[in-house]
């Protein structure tokens, strides 16, 4: 128990000192207006102007979901390419 | 098997949570600070868990030049530092969380382009992960979630029924 405690710990402590590095990091290029060519998914910028909707975070989840599945089967199907690859000839 | 159990539900867990935070439409901005906030100590209890194989991995990064481990590895650290970011910028924008401990943010256009960017980082990191431990996902949900449902246990033999020792026997005794 001691043992999780203090690994929950150490790991707590890597990120906020990562954290803090972080934040000074970008502290000096956040005071300049960044271009906005970040694409945002219809999330935090859109609420902020656009509020609350139901149907448009679901439309959201789906389409995270379905960019997640893309990539997964692009994954998988290098894997399967490459272990097919080294099968030996028969 | 409890350990996989665990990994299994804890995973599913912070997946579900991660989808929802991303939407603050869906949420909320006060539900999707604090389900952040939620996550980020879940995701540290999900590190915690895969310790020793993170710390093996460390040891022998450098001696083992192609494995598939490797990968995981950096997508793995790729992510804590992504996930980071994600809740550095969310914690100096914050509306919710930093003021409830008397703290003051300031909004800022910059680091909320900054949260979004790293947000759409830790999305495609956490596709990545997903998509490099897809083997596992599926062994695992077939073993635990459609198993139990194809071959269901069969029943625990009952105990025989132990009758009580009738009157007339216990006063031959």
């Amino acid at each position: 128990m001691f043992k999780i405690i203090f690994r929950f710990l150490v790991i707590t402590l890597i990120a906020v000192a990562l954290g803090i590095g972080i934040y000074y990091l970008l502290q000096p290029s956040s005071a300049a207006t960044l271009g906005s060519g970040f694409r945002d998914f219809g999330r935090e910028g859109g609420f902020r102007e656009g509020g609350f909707s139901l149907v448009r975070g679901f439309f959201g989840i789906t389409g995270n979901l379905i960019l997640i599945a893309i990539v997964t089967m692009i994954v998988v199907s290098i894997q399967k390419l490459f272990s097919l690859a080294r099968l030996p000839k028969s | 098997m409890k350990s996989l159990k665990t990994n299994f539900w804890l995973d599913a867990f912070i997946f579900a949570g991660f989808l929802a935070a991303l939407q603050p439409r869906l949420t909320g901005i006060a539900i999707h600070e604090w389900l952040a906030v939620a996550a980020t100590a879940t995701l540290v209890l999900h590190v915690v868990l895969h310790w020793d194989w993170a710390v093996g991995i460390t040891k022998k990064f450098f001696s083992n030049l192609f494995h598939v481990s490797r990968l995981n590895y950096l997508v793995g650290a790729l992510l804590f530092v992504a996930f980071t970011a994600v809740i550095t910028s969310g914690l100096v924008i914050s509306r919710v969380v930093m003021p409830a401990f008397g703290l003051q943010t300031f909004s800022s256009r910059s680091w909320l382009e900054i949260h979004n960017a790293s947000s759409n980082l830790t999305l495609l990191l956490v596709a990545l992960h997903f998509a490099l431990h897809w083997s596992w996902v599926k062994n695992t949900f077939q073993r635990l979630i459609l198993d139990p449902f194809k071959h269901p246990r069969p029943q625990t033999q009952s105990r025989p029924q132990v009758l009580p020792m009738p009157m007339k026997d216990i006063k031959a005794l």
